[in-house]
């Protein structure tokens, strides 16, 4: 990773495929019970995801951390992308959504899935929460973020982190009830 | 709503999650008080941290970690030792306990098979891996059975207790620590240092079997009493390297204190916690070992350091000095009669025995820097008998240079702190490039310290004198950097790193090794040499430069003498254009204050001919040395330094254009005058030693050139130890010469030591190691062994194929060789596929018309006539005459050959199959050739003749 870290655009490009595998299986996880409706495969979205990834940035690589962030980034543009998409859908439907997209937000189990209005109406009221815990608890967040967008484990993240394994599985149960609680109670 | 205190919230929901669910209402009302509000929301928070639909782990797979033998060590220290006296361990029945350390209890056992004896068995006691133990005591293992010394005592054994704890056994040895030992006994400091010497032997003795002690201390030194004399034996080799583990603050202060029982003996490195641990460890060690014997204290106090925090213990042992033993000796007051007792004399006496000679000996054992330190247990064994024997001894009070080094040092923590990581961190130069480039930003401070009080200008001036002497310090440093083995670091690490993002993602081993290997085929075009060279020219040489100009502007000679160092480093790692410039300057600079004829000139001068030799301008360099030579002589005499140095380089100068005749009779002027103003061990005399060797060689003046080598490999054998990389090479040297007038016996001998010296020093896996290897299997093929000769050539290749890569030109040039092997062992096929792969990198390398890659081609091209692959012959001869039509500078003799060569192969074909029409090519490319002659003159051909 020393390379990588130097801002080497090149190792970059070589690290990329690496961890490109594990982006895929996560993609895979989630979106394992997709429909005929989907517009989106699950290789289509990491294609998609590493093609953001690999594009310029000027933002140089600081370690394997850096690119898991990344990595659930751009996972989340996408899916933000097609939510938005989809909650227009809804809008254009007529009526306030938001008591409906809270309730399909605290329903969620994994990431949304992409042919459904309703999922992706909460996928973005959740995304807005995990932005709003951000401002507060940035390393609870980041947890969030690696473990739901990349599907990295309690040991992966610590390692992304550089922080202990149970560091993060206290900030991970902390940020389910903080952000559960949030959107329940109205509060995003 | 009110929006509550985020700290506050998290502090609370950990509290109240982690606590059992039956007493959280009480905490959650003790803690909250009367704010209702934040009660219910943390109750809400933690019902729906336990809703498991919302937002389910996203990977149910639990990280599934093999079980390992690890042990920990709340729980080995909770169970009672099991082994008790009469219960048996394997083959060993225990009977009585010896000893307990922090390692664990020593017991004196019964083993009766195979042999009936008594035996020292110890188990040790902390939460260690077993397995781990004992597989690296294996590594060890045959290590072990090579040492055979009457002052070390034999480590028998090593196995897992029931229990799981790992155990050794050793011969059993009674006696003492020594310096137990040597206060019962009264031992003067003489027969102390007898003893200490005795020890030394027996370190040296393991060291040259390639093991390193690593924990040396008195209580793994016993000594008892043998026909009336004392006899020391050093115990427990090969258990420290076993059962070491990493240290860092956490297993300090958790899991191992007591395994760190003695920071007292523990070399600088080791508090570093650096694995990169060598024999130099155990000098200190016995640097430390000895001032307690002279003295009675080790050179930190043991409760002092113990006491310390653990960042304090490192930065005591790493950067504080150490009283000498007479200024130790003095200091005690309260206890310097008794310790004088103790060794039959009288305070006063001890304290003048103790300055002078010994104090050196002890503070050069106990360098901080072990390249500073003896280079060998030995040497330091020789310094000790040099002084008891009232000879002068190597070891030297500080000079300036030492004083530079220490202020260096000091700053460097703070320093690396500072700097960004890149370059230097990547390239693993911590130590040098950063302390320039602080040196050089320091100056700064200096000179503003000096601009904003006046009162402070003779501080900030010592100051600038003192950066001055740390520029050129580290600079000169730098011209020892090994680019090559930086560049293999590089190379080792980025593929390390992209294994260990494999791990971390629990990838597949087969993907990750295929990733690992697909980077490596990436690198396989990029000269990582030249990488490391490229990144310390932008990173260090270029910035110092440019700083140099201007931090030194108005100080015309430092700065041109600092211009000349960085010059030299430049040239020394093959930094030709930019080591240009600033030794211009130099010349300049001190031209401008000495003049035109003075010594310092003249060195600038000097050294940039020796660049443009370098640079292969070389009458350019030649004519530059004979006038600077003539203008010493006339300036300076024959007897100053710059003259003799001139002249030996001029000599070098001649050796690189084949003129050995007058390189040797300059070489011959040159030498006895090193001998006697630089001395017979210095690095300028055994240089010329060896260069003029080398030159008697070339004219076939083998009687002459033999002594002399070998008394200059004696010389950096004894200067800088056998494993210094300059012995080796001066080894390695030797053997060539031997090989060159064919007695390859003595050639493969010499080799074959050089093989040892550089696996022991530098591991199997260093470049130069391998070298020797590759070295080895051209003298057995010289010596008509081609079986051994393709297994050394097969050890180089794959060896540097892994820390090199594919495309580097030494694997290159192994594939080359090993093919020349296997095409006369018959096994054509693969040897034709090392010479394509030969010919391929080489083209890369080197490019199309360079003499190897045209070897290449030419063994690759007649591998497949005679293995009658007529047809790829032919498509390879025709893509080599295609490149030599185009290319401009393509050797005309070489175009030649290959048209001889397409003539001589479709004469073969038709042989081979007839009535093909390839007789009428054969004429055709036969009348090619001669037309081609009338061109140009006629050469040898691409193939030998049958």
């Amino acid at each position: 990773m020393n390379a990588a870290a130097s801002g080497d655009k090149q190792a970059a490009d070589r690290l990329l495929p690496l961890v490109y595998d594990q982006l895929r299986a996560a993609a895979q996880r989630h979106l394992k019970n997709e429909s005929a409706g989907h517009t989106l495969s699950a290789t289509a979205l990491v294609h998609e995801a590493y093609c953001r990834l690999a594009g310029p940035r000027e933002v140089p690589w600081s370690g394997l951390g850096h690119f898991y962030a990344a990595a659930a980034e751009s996972i989340r543009r996408i899916l933000i992308d097609h939510a938005r998409a989809k909650a227009a859908f809804i809008r254009g439907g007529g009526g306030d959504g938001r008591p409906a997209a809270r309730r399909a937000a605290v329903s969620l189990s994994s990431l949304p899935d992409p042919s459904s209005p309703a999922e992706s109406a909460g996928f973005l009221i959740l995304d807005e929460a995990i932005s709003r815990l951000e401002a507060l608890d940035e390393q609870s967040a980041a947890v969030v973020r690696l473990r739901y967008f990349a599907g990295l484990s309690i040991e992966q993240t610590a390692a992304a982190l550089g922080v202990s394994a149970p560091t993060v599985k206290r900030s991970w149960t902390f940020a389910r009830g903080w952000l559960k609680e949030a959107i329940e109670s109205g509060r995003v | 709503m009110a929006e509550h205190n985020h700290e506050l919230v998290r502090r609370l929901f950990d509290l109240a999650v982690t606590a059992p669910p039956a007493d959280r209402a009480r905490l959650l009302e003790r803690e909250c008080g009367d704010d209702a509000g934040l009660r219910s929301r943390i109750e809400a928070m933690i019902a729906a941290a336990e809703d498991d639909q919302f937002l389910n782990d996203p990977t149910q797979a639990t990280s599934d970690v093999a079980p390992t033998l690890d042990i920990s060590a709340e729980k080995l220290d909770a169970a009672p030792l099991r082994e008790a006296v009469g219960s048996r361990i394997g083959p060993y029945k225990i009977l009585q306990q010896i000893g307990e350390g922090g390692f664990g209890s020593v017991f004196m056992a019964e083993q009766e098979k195979p042999i009936s004896r008594r035996v020292a068995l110890k188990i040790i006691k902390w939460g260690m891996d077993t397995r781990q133990v004992v597989a690296r005591f294996e590594q060890e293992r045959q290590a072990l059975a090579l040492m055979d010394h009457p002052n070390i005592a034999k480590v028998l054994d090593a196995g897992a207790t029931d229990s799981g704890r790992p155990y050794f056994v050793m011969e059993l040895c009674k006696g003492e620590s020594i310096v137990a030992y040597c206060d019962a006994n009264n031992l003067s400091v003489r027969e102390r240092l007898d003893l200490f010497a005795q020890v030394c032997q027996a370190v040296q003795h393991a060291h040259t079997k390639g093991l390193i002690h690593r924990d040396i201390k008195p209580s793994n030194v016993l000594v008892s009493t043998h026909d009336g004399r004392p006899h020391a034996k050093v115990i427990d080799f090969g258990i420290a390297k076993a059962t070491a583990s990493r240290l860092t603050e956490k297993t300090l202060f958790t899991e191992h204190k007591a395994l760190i029982g003695t920071p007292e003996y523990m070399s600088p490195e080791q508090a570093e916690g650096s694995l990169d641990i060598d024999a130099r460890t155990d000098v200190y060690s016995l640097g430390v070992l000895l001032y307690e014997l002279l003295t009675g204290s080790t050179p930190f106090d043991a409760t002092g350091l113990r006491s310390a925090a653990y960042a304090e213990m490192q930065r005591i042992i790493r950067e504080v000095e150490p009283a000498k033993p007479s200024t130790r000796l003095s200091n005690n007051t309260e206890t310097i009669a008794s310790v004088a007792a103790k060794r039959r004399t009288e305070p006063a006496r001890l304290g003048k025995l103790m300055r002078g000679d010994l104090d050196w000996i002890v503070m050069k054992a106990l360098e901080k820097d072990r390249q500073r330190r003896y280079a060998t247990a030995n040497a330091l064994a020789m310094d000790v008998q040099r002084h008891l024997g009232g000879e002068a001894i190597t070891a030297a009070p500080p000079s300036a240079s030492y004083r530079i080094r220490k202020f260096a040092r000091r700053h460097r923590a703070g320093v690396a702190l500072g700097l960004a990581v890149s370059a230097a961190v990547l390239l693993g130069l911590v130590g040098t490039s950063v302390g320039l480039a602080w040196a050089v930003r320091e100056r700064d401070r200096a000179d503003k310290a000096a601009s904003d009080a006046i009162e402070a200008k003779g501080e900030a001036q010592k100051r600038s004198r003192d950066l001055e002497r740390v520029v050129s310090f580290q600079s000169a440093q730098l011209s020892g950097v090994d680019v090559m083995q930086m560049g293999i670091r590089f190379r080792r690490d980025l593929l390390a790193g992209i294994r260990r993002a494999g791990e971390t993602t629990h990838a597949p081993a087969a993907s990750v090794d295929a990733n690992v290997g697909a980077v490596d085929s990436a690198l396989a075009g990029v000269d990582l040499t030249d990488v490391a060279r490229s990144a310390l020219e932008n990173g260090v040489l270029r910035p110092s430069i440019d700083a140099i100009r201007v931090q030194f502007a108005d100080q015309p000679s430092v700065r041109a003498d600092l211009l000349s160092t960085v010059s030299e480093s430049a040239r020394r790692l093959g930094l030709f254009e930019l080591a240009d410039q600033p030794g211009r300057e130099a010349i300049e600079g001190h031209a401008g204050v000495e003049g035109a004829g003075g010594a310092k000139t003249l060195d600038a001068r000097m050294r940039r001919a020796m660049l443009a030799k370098d640079r292969g301008k070389l009458t350019e360099a030649e004519a530059e040395l004979r006038e600077c030579l003539s203008l010493a002589q006339k300036e300076h005499g024959e007897d100053a330094k710059i003259t003799v140095d001139l002249r030996a380089n001029l000599a070098t100068a001649l050796t690189a254009r084949t003129q050995f005749q007058e390189a040797t009779e300059l070489y011959q002027r040159a030498l006895p005058w090193y001998r006697a103003h630089e001395g017979p061990l210095d690095a300028d005399t055994l240089g010329c030693m060896a260069s003029l060797a080398s030159a008697l060689g070339n004219l076939k003046r083998f009687d002459e050139a033999g002594p002399l080598f070998r008394e200059a490999v004696e010389g950096f054998r004894s200067a800088f130890g056998m494993g210094n990389q300059r012995t080796i090479q001066a080894m390695n040297n030797l053997a060539g010469f031997y090989r060159a007038k064919e007695d390859y016996a003595s050639a493969q001998r010499v080799f074959e030591e050089a093989f040892a010296a550089a696996r022991t020093a530098l591991g199997e896996d260093h470049y130069v190691t391998l070298m020797i290897v590759d070295n080895i299997g051209g003298v057995r093929f010289a010596q008509k062994d081609p079986n051994g000769a393709a297994e050394h050539a097969r050890a180089a290749l794959d060896g540097r194929r892994r820390v090199l890569g594919k495309g580097h030109p030494a694997t290159l040039r192994s594939c080359f060789n090993l093919g020349k092997v296997l095409e006369s062992l018959g096994e054509q096929d693969e040897a034709i596929s090392l010479y394509r792969r030969a010919a391929a990198g080489f083209r890369i390398v080197y490019g199309e018309f360079h003499q190897h890659t045209i070897a290449a081609r030419t063994a690759l091209a007649g591998a497949l006539l005679n293995a009658k692959r007529f047809g790829e012959c032919e498509s390879v001869l025709a893509e080599e005459l295609a490149i030599l039509d185009v290319g401009a500078e393509a050797p005309k003799d070489r175009r030649l050959a290959v048209i001889r060569a397409k003539g001589i192969l479709y004469e073969k074909w038709d042989i081979a199959e007839p009535g093909q029409g390839y007789d009428a090519k054969a004429t055709e490319w036969k009348a090619k050739l001669d037309a081609a002659k009338a061109e140009t003159e006629p050469d040898k051909s691409g193939f030998e003749k049958e």
